[in-house]
């Protein structure tokens, strides 16, 4: 058999079936004519593709459900599949047995089904098909057992009978009623549309049958009603039916109005033939524009659409007993704006229930005026509608590849093949990796992706030894994949090969070759090595920039990359101008609400805070988590970073009232989407730990630190920063509890973390010298801490410049060690110094000024200066102090029992109980 | 006296921030990717490898371990279930969805195959016995498959492939996948009707060569 003759038989074959029986016979005569073996192949695929297709009757696949017993599958749902069953306890009787799919019901959504089942079960309408039962089947299978509804989907039913517009009106107005009596029980269906309502008949007379109440609620939330998939061939979901808020991306913001929405779709397909959106367009358009469009995009009005409808208008009316023109005269008006008014994007200004659309139909049919007025033009405006959104641009850009596919398809054979051979040339690859697969190979227990792909990559570099850059080209894709296994060695040695071969054969300046730069510094920056990172991206920035321009995407993209390796290498003011270019082109191009700006701003924020400028770290934040949560959803990953980030300036702004929900946030996130144990937890581990030191429980501090510091010892090792910040932490905790040898163990091994991954020069080595200064001079080595505070004062000097309010802090740490050791004199000139500093940089409200005073405060009642005691106190609280040791600091003994001094300690707690008050 | 023991709170680092760690995240932005442009296919094909083909392991071992002995295994199932866990939905749509199906829809059946080969050497109970494909060889229902049936089929198709690759990776991508017409339409880039006719001869061709008899693996 050769392939030319087995496309011939295809030929054959297929025109053959496309004649008559009785023509069928003459014409293989003459087209097989010589050739008895064709014509026997062509007779035997015929035969087989006519015979008839046994129905399947076996029940054995599905397993036995208690009290109830199968007798046949009626059908394939969106969510599972439906039998007929026979319920055998309590009652003898027909029901409709749904058993869901494996893997749509989490336990959330099953623990949320079980409220609603009580719901269910008290909802008693003739146009509701009852839910009698739900459960899980032994094997773990939800089912649900539902009135047995024999019927036809309500727009078949109307069509194939000719309903006139009235008699569908009529159906209509008993569906609202229906989903209205849901309503009142407390039941949304959130999925409703034509197959969901079936229509029989009893007495005669044709009764509309609601079904699947509850149901959309019992899957996960995630998949919700609209993205459900089948394994039968179905579709991923109704898209059509979808409101506006449901396309939004909080699925939990639904309520009776989003029914009504449903209701307003059928309502329109009832009348005009078709959805107020084309399911196929909305399909094609790709998820981002489908959600668009919906949301935002008016609908024309039924009678419109008809207008528009050309050829098949006439289709329509007949199925409604009447001609094209005069249909779109009944439609227009009334009932173009009923519908309308179900179909508001705005729930507001919906109809506020079915019972309400029910009514105003109710009026058009009894000739009386309705309720829903005519829309305005400035409500016509669309406050939404943009032009650059990158959303709309990437779909025109795949929707031109589809239709040059296609176009090129139906021009000639040899154009045809053409796109044949790119359609397969998308599986070279693949089988390129999936050949790597062995299946002569060792009978070892499991084969690994790793072992695959190391298989791939040995067949790359055999076969493919004479072509470089398609090497080169595969190699950066391997090196990719590794480097989100978490493969560094593979990913490395994949990738710079991959460099050497791009450089050597096309040149240091092609964008080919920026692409596995940027590939490259990302690993280096998951390694750790950000010298190396930053070199990658600084030369794909060169690359981008000369090739593209300026304002190209891929120009932010390698600017914000190099921004970030830049700010871990502390060059801060580097890193702040590139965060800046690289938002300012984001924003030019993408618009203000984009998710890459939404990433760039928490970037840049994240840089701020490290530089100390809280409040415009803060502003930052809280613009990305307004961002992430609207693009992404509030349960996303992003948005727990945001959240932690935010979390954790407030707190550094004194505010921990306000920061704790969103720490907390951000920590039920991370261990929601990566799990227990993994070393994305530990930000916000460190973070809460410091909230609760804040607070005064070193116990609830200390849990945190040391879960943190098991996680990123766990996972990225010992020498990683991160475990750094844990370590600080536990030394503080340790500080606390006045154990300066745990102390000091703590902190000097964060010193030598950070020195040996982050360099000497790093100013995160200030915060390791911080808590070691701290440690030596509780334990009573005032040289040791101020040796090792001239050395943070170098750092900082180094790297904030003069006049940092992180000087401020190292002043008043050096002033501290003299207040230990007894030298009252130098402490004094050193915290006005530390006053200055901060005043200057700062304001004079902040902490290291008010505190400043405080200290002052303590020196003199320590001397026996009371007047002067009490002034600098109350110098000290009218630049905002709020520190609750003014209650029981030893210092203050001798002022104990002042009225003053009372009345400040007043103060002062109430200042602290209003900071600790969330917002 | 006051220390001025800052809470000095931890900004979180940046890293993953660059970088998504979680494997629902990066699969998620391959599957983006090639929403966004449909020409990176052969290379997200390639991304996406490695995550589908642990996922499905994973999934299938631990279906084999918790159905009881003698039970069928429903790789389409495991095929959108691995969509699910793997994919955010609210960012990619029906041509991402559809990438994704295909990918594994060729890792599917070559898990299987290997599974099944393995079984046969063993000649004991290695979990599954029988496999529901996507769409039916014989009837108008998809039966279940033995493991014996499963590599006759997987022989066809090689054959097959040998002589129309589409043709044969139409009836993996229905068979293993379970795509429908639009959806194998759209990951192959071809018509639908292409594909209708395609699918119509294929599986007349492999219901006469299956229906040939026993045509053992080498």
């Amino acid at each position: 058999m050769s392939r030319e003759r087995h496309a011939r038989m295809k030929e054959l074959f297929l025109a053959a079936c496309q004649r008559t029986t009785g023509e069928r016979g003459p014409f293989l005569d003459q087209a097989c004519a010589g050739d008895a073996e064709l014509r026997r192949a062509i007779d035997a695929l015929l035969a087989m593709d006519a015979q008839p297709l046994p129905e399947r009757t076996a029940t054995e696949d599905v397993e036995a459900i208690e009290g109830y017993r199968l007798l046949r599958r009626v059908g394939e749902g969106g969510m599972g599949e439906v039998w007929e069953a026979e319920q055998l306890e309590p009652v003898r009787r027909r029901v409709a047995l749904k058993l869901v799919r494996y893997g749509l019901v989490s336990k959330e959504a099953a623990l949320r089904f079980e409220s609603e089942r009580q719901a269910l079960a008290r909802m008693d309408h003739p146009c509701i098909a009852q839910v009698f039962d739900a459960g899980t089947t032994a094997g773990g299978r939800p089912y649900f057992a539902m009135e047995f509804v024999e019927g036809e989907a309500i727009d078949s039913y109307c069509d194939a009978r000719q309903l006139s517009t009235t008699e569908r009106l009529l159906l209509f107005v008993q569906v609202c009623e229906g989903v209205q009596h849901a309503h009142v029980k407390g039941v949304i269906h959130r999925d409703l549309k034509p197959s969901n309502v079936l229509v029989t008949l009893r007495d005669g007379r044709a009764v509309p049958k609601i079904i699947d109440f509850g149901v959309a609620k019992a899957i996960d939330g995630r998949l919700t009603e609209r993205t459900q998939s089948t394994a039968q061939g179905q579709w991923i979901g109704t898209p059509e039916y979808m409101s506006p808020e449901q396309a939004g991306l909080s699925t939990s913001d639904v309520d009776a109005r989003t029914d009504v929405y449903s209701l307003g779709v059928i309502l329109y397909e009832l009348l005009a033939g078709t959805a107020p959106f084309d399911g196929s367009e909305l399909r094609a358009a790709g998820v981002d524009e489908m959600r668009r469009k919906i949301r935002e995009e008016d609908p024309p009005t039924p009678s419109n659409r008809l207008n528009a409808l050309g050829g098949s208008q006439k289709g329509v009316a007949d199925r409604r007993r009447t001609d094209g023109r005069s249909l779109v005269k009944l439609l227009r008006g009334d009932l173009d704006r009923i519908t309308m008014r179900a179909l508001e994007k705005d729930r507001q200004r919906r109809y506020g229930s079915p019972a309400e659309l029910a009514l105003d139909i109710r009026h058009y049919l009894q000739n009386e005026p309705i309720t829903a007025g005519s829309p305005s033009h400035g409500y016509r405006l669309r406050k939404f509608c943009r032009r650059h959104r990158t959303g709309v641009l990437a779909a025109s850009l795949t929707l031109v590849t589809l239709v040059a596919g296609l176009a090129v398809a139906s021009v000639g054979l040899l154009r045809a093949r053409a796109a044949e051979r790119l359609a397969n040339r998308q599986v070279d690859l693949l089988v390129a990796m999936l050949d790597g697969f062995d299946p002569g190979g060792p009978a070892t227990a499991t084969t690994s992706a790793r072992d695959v792909l190391a298989r791939v990559s040995e067949r790359i570099d055999r076969e493919l030894r004479d072509q470089p850059l398609v090497r080169a080209r595969l190699k950066t894709s391997l090196g990719r994949i590794h480097t989100n296994l978490g493969h560094h060695q593979e990913a490395r040695a994949q990738l710079e090969e991959a460099l050497t071969l791009r450089e050597t054969h096309l040149g240091r300046d092609r964008p080919e070759t920026a692409d596995t730069l940027h590939a490259l510094g990302i690993l280096l920056s998951e390694q750790g090595d950000y010298q190396a990172c930053r070199q990658c991206f600084s030369r794909a920035l060169e690359i981008h920039e000369r090739v593209y321009g300026p304002e190209h995407p891929l120009t932010a993209a390698s600017l914000t990359y190099l921004a970030f390796a830049q700010w871990w290498l502390g060059r801060f003011d580097g890193a702040r101008v590139a965060f800046e270019r690289a938002l300012a082109i984001r924003e030019r191009g993408l618009g203000p609400d984009h998710e890459a700006v939404g990433e760039t701003l928490y970037l840049q924020a994240v840089l701020l805070a490290d530089m100390g400028e809280l409040e415009k770290a803060e502003a930052g934040a809280r613009r990305s988590l307004a961002i992430r949560e609207k693009r992404r959803g509030r349960e996303d990953i992003a948005v727990g970073r945001s959240a932690g980030l935010l979390g954790a300036v407030l707190l550094n702004l004194e505010s921990p009232g306000q920061a704790l929900p969103y720490l907390e946030r951000a920590l039920s996130i991370a261990e929601k989407r990566l799990g227990p144990d993994h070393d994305g937890l530990a930000d916000p581990l460190v973070n809460l730990g410091w909230a609760f030191l804040d607070a005064g429980d070193t116990n609830a501090a200390q849990e945190r630190f040391e879960r943190a510091l098991r996680v990123t010892e766990s996972t990225v090792g010992t020498g990683h920063p991160r475990a750094a910040n844990a370590l600080d932490g536990l030394g503080q905790v340790a500080l606390r509890r006045g154990d300066h040898a745990l102390a000091r163990q703590c902190f000097e091994r964060g010193l030598a973390i950070r020195e040996g991954s982050l360099g000497a020069d790093h100013p995160h080595v200030g915060r390791s010298l911080k808590g070691l200064s701290q440690a030596l001079s509780a334990a009573g080595d005032y040289k040791g801490a101020l040796a090792v505070l001239m050395r943070r004062r170098a750092l900082v000097e180094r790297v904030y410049g003069a006049g940092h309010i992180e000087l401020a802090e190292t002043l008043h740490l050096t002033a501290m060690v003299y207040v230990a050791a007894g030298q009252t004199a130098e402490a004094r000139r050193l915290i006005h110094a530390s006053m200055d500093v901060a005043e200057k940089a700062a304001g004079p409200r902040h902490r290291y000024v008010s505190r400043g005073y405080y200290n002052l405060a303590c020196l003199a009642a320590k001397t026996g200066d009371r007047e002067g005691a009490l002034n600098l106190l109350r110098d000290a609280l009218d630049r905002g102090f709020a520190a609750v040791i003014i209650a029981d600091d030893r210092d203050l003994a001798g002022l104990r029992g002042d009225p003053h001094l009372e009345a400040m300690v007043a103060e002062v707690r109430r200042r602290v109980a209003l900071r600790s008050a969330p917002e | 006296m006051s220390l001025a023991v800052e809470c000095c709170a931890i900004i979180g680092a940046v890293g993953e921030a660059v970088v998504p760690t979680d494997p629902r995240d990066r699969v998620t932005v391959i599957v983006s990717d090639f929403e966004a442009d449909a020409n990176r296919a052969g290379i997200s094909a390639a991304e996406l490898f490695p995550f589908v083909y642990d996922e499905l392991r994973r999934l299938a071992s631990f279906y084999m371990a918790r159905e009881p002995a003698g039970h069928t295994l429903q790789p389409t199932a495991l095929v959108h279930e691995a969509y699910l866990r793997l994919v955010d939905q609210t960012r990619t749509g029906f041509k991402g969805r559809t990438h994704f199906l295909a990918v594994s829809a060729e890792v599917m059946r070559r898990l299987l195959i290997d599974h099944a080969r393995k079984r046969r050497a063993a000649k004991r109970g290695l979990g599954w016995q029988r496999v529901t494909l996507g769409v039916a060889v014989e009837g108008s229902e998809p039966e279940a498959l033995g493991w014996e049936e499963l590599l006759s089929l997987n022989v066809a198709l090689d054959k097959l492939a040998k002589l129309d690759e589409r043709e044969a990776r139409i009836v993996t991508l229905r068979f293993f996948g379970g795509l429908n017409v639009e959806e194998v339409a759209q990951a192959l880039g071809v018509s639908k009707r292409t594909v209708e006719s395609d699918w119509r001869y294929a599986r007349a061709w492999l219901r006469v060569e299956l229906s040939r008899g026993a045509r053992h693996e080498p």
